[in-house]
C-alpha cells in the first residue's frame, strides 16, 4: 500500500492493507489495542470489535472513526461521524462515503478497489508525507492499494504506542452533526483526466516497490530533488519492514550465538575441544542426501563412550525387569554394521539406516519417503530404534509412514485435535453481554467467571470472556456459544447453577447441561448473578 | 496498568552425558517461558531451536501477549527454520513447548503452546499436571489404547515425533488457555528430562525445592544422574502475583468447588 497523508490531529493507523483514523481524544488503549490486533486480524470486524468493546456496547460512547480494510482486491470501509472517504476502482468508478448523520456507522464493500482516500479534518496543509506502517497524526490520507496488501502480516510491527490522553471534544464535534470536511485531494485525481501523475497507476499493479509514489509526491511538495533516487530508498524501506522492524533488531537480546558458527567453523573448533568433525566429510559420499553428514558425525562421537553405555545397561536391566525387551535393546549399544543389514536395498536406503541409527529425533510429519520407495516393506525390525533412542535413534519419514499404516485406523483418529470447533467462515451475529462487552461470533466463545480452553489449534481457539460474579453464582466456564453454519447454538457447560434461556413471548427455559440449544436474535441467556448474554444478528 | 502476572523464573540446560551438542534452546523471561528442542544433527538443530527462541524474544518485556501474537512469532519462526533447511546442510527442525503470560478481561492467564514432544507441566497445590500433549507416535498409540503410559516410557518408537517447526512439517501448534493461580509453578522441559525422570520424581523435586532456579538445577542434575542420554533443559515459571478481578478468588482451579450453589434455584425449569 502506498500511503501519503496530510498532517493533522487525528490518529491514523497505517498497516499494509488497512487504515484506521480515530479522533485525538480517543482513549489511548483503543489505539494500542488496534495496533496490537490489526496485523494478525486484519479485518473490519476486529476494528469494530475493539471500538465497540471499548465503548461498552453504547453507541453514544463510540468515537467517530474511519476504518478501511483491504480484503484481497476489495475494500470494506466503515465511517462514523463527520468524516468522508472516497474509494476508487481504477479510473472507472469512485464511491464517496460519509459517516455524518448516521446513528451507528456507515459501512460499504467496494469490489476491485484501487485507492482509498479519507479526510477527517479540514486542512490547509499542503504537505503530503509518505508512511508505510505506523501511527501518524493526520487530517487526510490517500492510499494506493497493492496486491501485497492482502498478504497476512508476519512482522511484528513494533512496540506498543504510548499516547497522552487529551480532553474530549474532537469526538463530540465530529459526531455533532456539523458538516463533514471536504475530501482533501492529493494531486492524484481519480477522475479520468490524469495529467501529471504517471507514477500512480503503474505502481499499483506492478512490483512491490512501494514508496515510489509517495516519494515523488513529497518531492513535488517540498521541492526537494529526490526524484532521481526515489526508488532506491523505497526498496530499502520495504525490505526492513518485511524482515523485522529495525527497532526489534536493536532490542533483541543476544540469545542466539549459533549464526556465527556456520561462517567460521574453524574458530569453533578452537573453542570446543570435543568437536572433531572433519573426517566425516570423507565418509559421506552421498552428498545430496542432506541428512547425512550430521548423522555420520554423530556415529563417530557416540562410539567413544561405549563402555559407559554398557555399564548402564547392565545396571538398569537388573533394576528394572520391565526393560528386558525394549529396554535392553535400547541401552545395548552396538556398532551399526552388526545391528542391521537391510541387505537388499540400494545406497539410498543406507542413508535411512544411518538416520535410524544415529540421527537426532527426526520429524516425520508429511510421511514422505526419504530416499526409499514408500512401498518398501521396511517396517518390521525397526532396527535402528533398537540401538537406543537416547542416542538419537531415529526413524525415517518413510518408516514412520509405514508405522502409522500398521495401525492406520486408530492412529488417524488419535491425531485429531479435540472438540472445539474451528472458526466458521461466514458465520454472522454477535453477542452482547450485560457487562457491555460485545463479541463477534466468528468463533466459539466461552463465557464464565474464569473460562478456559483446552487443546485448540490456533484457528479453533475459542474466544474467552470473563465476567464478574460477586456471588460466585456463575461457573468458571459457564456457557459455550458456538456458531455453526447458518446458526448459533449455546451449551451450558454442566454448571452448578445452570443457565436459563429467555425468549420473548415464551416461558424461560433452563438449558440442559451439555446439550446444544439453538438460539435466535433477541434471545437472552441468563447466567446468574445478573449476567445475561443477548444474541444479535443471528440468522 | 498492573501486569497480568508477576513471575519468578529459573532455568537450566545441559548437553547431557552422551550428546556432543546441545541442540536445546530456551527463553525464561516474562512474558515468554519456552523450550525448543532442535533436531537435524550437525548444527541444524541448534540453529533451528535458536531461531524459534529469537522470534519469541522479541516480545520480552511485554506485560502479556495475545494468541495472535504468539501465532505471528510462530509463523516467523517456521519460515526461519524452513530457510535454515533450504540453505543449510541439514534438515532442521525443532519442538516448542511452554507458556506465555496472557490476559483475559483483566485476569492473568497462561497461554500454553506445544509442537512436538517437549512438555509443559503445572504444579499447583502439590499436584503435577501435564498440560501439553506430545505430538509423538507413542502418544498417538496411547490415545488409541495400544500402549499404556508405562510401556510407552520404554517403547522403541518414543522419540518419533509427528509435528515440528520445520523439518517439512506443516503441523500446527496446540494451544491451551487457562487462568493462572497464585502459586502456580509451570515447568517446561525438553524430552531429555522426561525420558530420564518419571512424573512422580519430577513432582517430588518441584515440590521440595522452593527456589525456581534451584529447582531447575535440581531437575537437570537428577536427569544427569539417571543417565543424561539427551540434552536436558528445564525452565520454571512461578506465578508470584496474578492479576485478578473483584470477587474472583484464586484458590483451586480444576474443580468448580468455589461456585456457590444457588439456594432454591427459583423454580426455573
Amino acid at each position: 500500500m502506498q500511503t501519503i497523508y496530510r498532517p493533522g490531529q487525528w490518529y491514523l493507523i497505517v498497516i499494509p492493507g488497512a487504515l484506521v483514523a480515530l479522533p485525538p481524544d480517543v482513549p489511548s488503549d483503543i489505539i494500542s489495542r488496534l495496533w496490537d490486533r490489526l496485523p494478525a486480524e486484519k479485518t473490519l470486524a476486529s476494528v469494530v470489535d475493539v471500538l465497540t468493546t471499548a465503548a461498552g456496547g453504547s453507541f453514544v460512547a463510540l468515537p467517530p472513526f474511519v476504518a478501511a480494510v483491504a480484503e484481497g482486491a476489495d475494500v470494506r470501509i466503515a465511517l462514523r461521524g463527520g468524516v468522508v472517504a472516497r474509494v476508487s476502482c481504477g479510473t472507472d468508478a469512485a464511491y464517496e462515503l460519509s459517516g455524518a448523520e448516521v446513528t451507528t456507522w456507515s459501512e460499504r464493500f467496494v469490489a476491485g478497489a484501487t485507492r482509498i482516500e479519507i479526510t477527517v479534518e479540514e486542512t490547509d496543509a499542503a504537505s503530503a508525507l509518505p508512511v508505510q506502517s505506523g501511527i501518524v497524526c493526520a487530517a487526510a490520507v490517500s492510499a494506493e492499494l497493492e496486491t501485497s496488501d492482502a498478504e497476512p502480516i508476519v512482522a511484528v510491527l513494533g512496540p506498543a504506542p504510548r499516547i497522552d490522553e487529551i480532553e474530549a471534544g474532537a469526538s463530540a464535534a465530529s459526531l455533532g452533526g456539523g458538516p463533514a470536511p471536504a475530501l482533501a485531494l492529493f494531486g492524484v485525481p481519480s477522475a479520468p483526466h490524469v495529467d501529471d501523475v504517471p507514477d500512480a497507476p503503474p505502481a499499483v499493479d506492478a512490483s512491490p516497490v512501494v514508496d515510489a509514489s509517495p516519494v515523488v509526491e513529497q518531492a513535488e511538495v517540498d521541492g526537494a530533488p529526490v526524484s532521481d533516487q526515489d526508488e532506491e530508498p523505497a526498496v530499502v524501506d520495504q525490505a526492513e519492514e518485511d524482515e523485522t522492524p529495525a527497532s526489534d533488531l536493536e532490542d533483541e537480546p543476544p540469545v542466539v550465538e549459533q549464526p556465527e558458527e556456520d561462517e567460521t567453523p574453524a574458530s569453533d573448533l578452537e573453542d570446543e575441544p570435543p568437536v572433531a568433525e572433519q573426517p566425516e566429510e570423507d565418509e559421506t559420499p552421498v552428498s545430496d542426501q542432506n541428512e547425512e553428514p550430521p548423522v555420520v558425525e554423530r556415529a563417530e562421537r557416540d562410539e567413544t563412550p561405549e563402555p559407559v553405555l554398557e555399564a548402564i545397561t547392565a545396571e538398569e536391566a537388573e533394576e528394572d525387569p520391565s526393560l528386558d525387551d525394549n529396554g535392553l535393546d535400547e541401552h545395548t549399544w552396538e556398532p551399526p554394521e552388526q545391528t542391521f543389514a537391510p541387505a537388499d536395498d540400494s545406497a539410498a536406503s543406507d542413508i535411512d539406516e544411518f538416520e535410524q541409527l544415529f540421527g537426532e529425533t527426526l520429524h516425520s510429519g508429511t510421511g514422505q519417503p526419504i530416499g526409499q520407495p514408500a512401498a518398501a516393506p521396511a517396517i518390521p525390525p525397526l532396527p535402528g530404534a533398537d540401538l537406543g533412542d537416547h542416542d538419537g535413534a531415529t526413524i525415517s519419514a518413510s518408516e514412520l509412514a509405514a508405522l502409522r499404516q500398521q495401525r492406520a485406523s486408530s492412529d488417524e483418529t488419535a491425531t485429531q485435535v479435540l472438540p472445539v470447533l474451528p472458526a466458521v467462515p461466514g458465520a454472522s451475529g454477535r453477542i452482547r453481554i450485560s457487562t457491555g462487552q460485545a463479541v463477534e461470533l466468528d468463533r466459539t466463545v466461552i463465557i464464565g467467571r474464569r473460562p478456559r480452553a483446552t487443546r485448540a489449534s490456533g484457528d479453533s481457539m475459542p474466544h474467552l470472556v470473563a465476567v464478574d460474579s460477586p456471588q460466585q453464582d456463575i461457573s468458571r466456564s459457564h456457557l459455550e456459544v458456538r456458531p455453526e453454519a447458518g446458526s448459533v447454538v449455546v451449551i451450558d457447560l454442566h454448571t452448578t447453577n445452570g443457565s436459563t434461556l429467555l425468549r420473548p413471548g415464551a416461558d424461560p427455559v433452563r438449558l440442559h447441561p451439555g446439550e446444544q440449544t439453538l438460539v435466535l436474535s433477541g434471545d437472552v441467556v441468563d447466567l446468574g448473578d445478573g449476567v445475561t448474554v443477548a444474541f444479535e444478528g443471528v440468522s | 496498568m498492573t501486569p497480568a502476572m508477576v513471575v519468578a523464573t529459573g532455568s537450566a540446560t545441559h548437553t547431557g552425558l552422551r550428546r556432543a551438542l546441545n541442540e536445546d534452546s530456551y527463553l525464561a523471561d516474562a512474558p515468554v517461558f519456552v523450550v525448543a528442542d532442535g533436531m537435524g544433527g550437525h548444527e541444524a538443530g541448534e540453529r533451528a531451536s535458536a531461531t524459534v527462541i529469537e522470534e519469541f524474544s522479541k516480545y520480552l518485556g511485554r506485560s502479556s501477549l495475545e494468541l495472535a501474537e504468539v501465532r505471528v512469532a510462530l509463523e516467523r519462526a517456521r519460515n526461519g527454520v524452513e530457510h535454515l533447511s533450504t540453505t543449510g546442510n541439514g534438515r532442521a527442525g525443532t519442538t516448542l513447548s511452554g507458556v506465555v503470560v496472557a490476559s483475559v478481561d483483566g485476569i492473568g492467564y497462561w497461554l500454553a503452546i506445544n509442537i512436538g514432544d517437549s512438555r509443559t507441566y503445572r504444579l499447583a497445590d502439590g499436584e503435577l499436571e501435564q498440560i501439553t500433549v506430545d505430538h509423538s507416535v507413542v502418544q498417538e498409540l496411547i490415545e488409541a489404547g495400544e500402549l499404556t503410559a508405562e510401556t510407552a516410557a520404554t517403547d522403541r518408537r518414543r522419540n518419533i515425533i509427528t509435528r515440528a517447526i520445520g523439518a517439512s512439517s506443516t503441523g500446527d501448534a496446540d494451544y491451551w488457555m487457562f487462568p493462572a493461580e497464585l502459586g502456580d509453578r509451570m515447568m517446561i522441559c525438553s524430552d531429555g528430562l522426561t525420558s530420564e525422570l518419571g512424573d512422580e520424581r519430577i513432582r517430588e523435586i518441584l515440590s521440595a525445592v522452593k527456589d525456581p532456579q534451584e529447582a531447575a538445577d535440581a531437575l537437570v542434575a537428577a536427569a544427569l544422574l539417571a543417565g543424561g542420554r539427551d540434552n536436558i533443559t528445564v525452565v520454571i515459571a512461578d506465578a508470584v502475583h496474578v492479576a485478578s478481578r473483584q470477587g474472583a478468588p484464586r484458590a483451586t482451579d480444576d474443580m468448580d468447588v468455589d461456585t456457590r450453589p444457588r439456594e432454591a434455584a427459583g423454580g426455573v425449569r
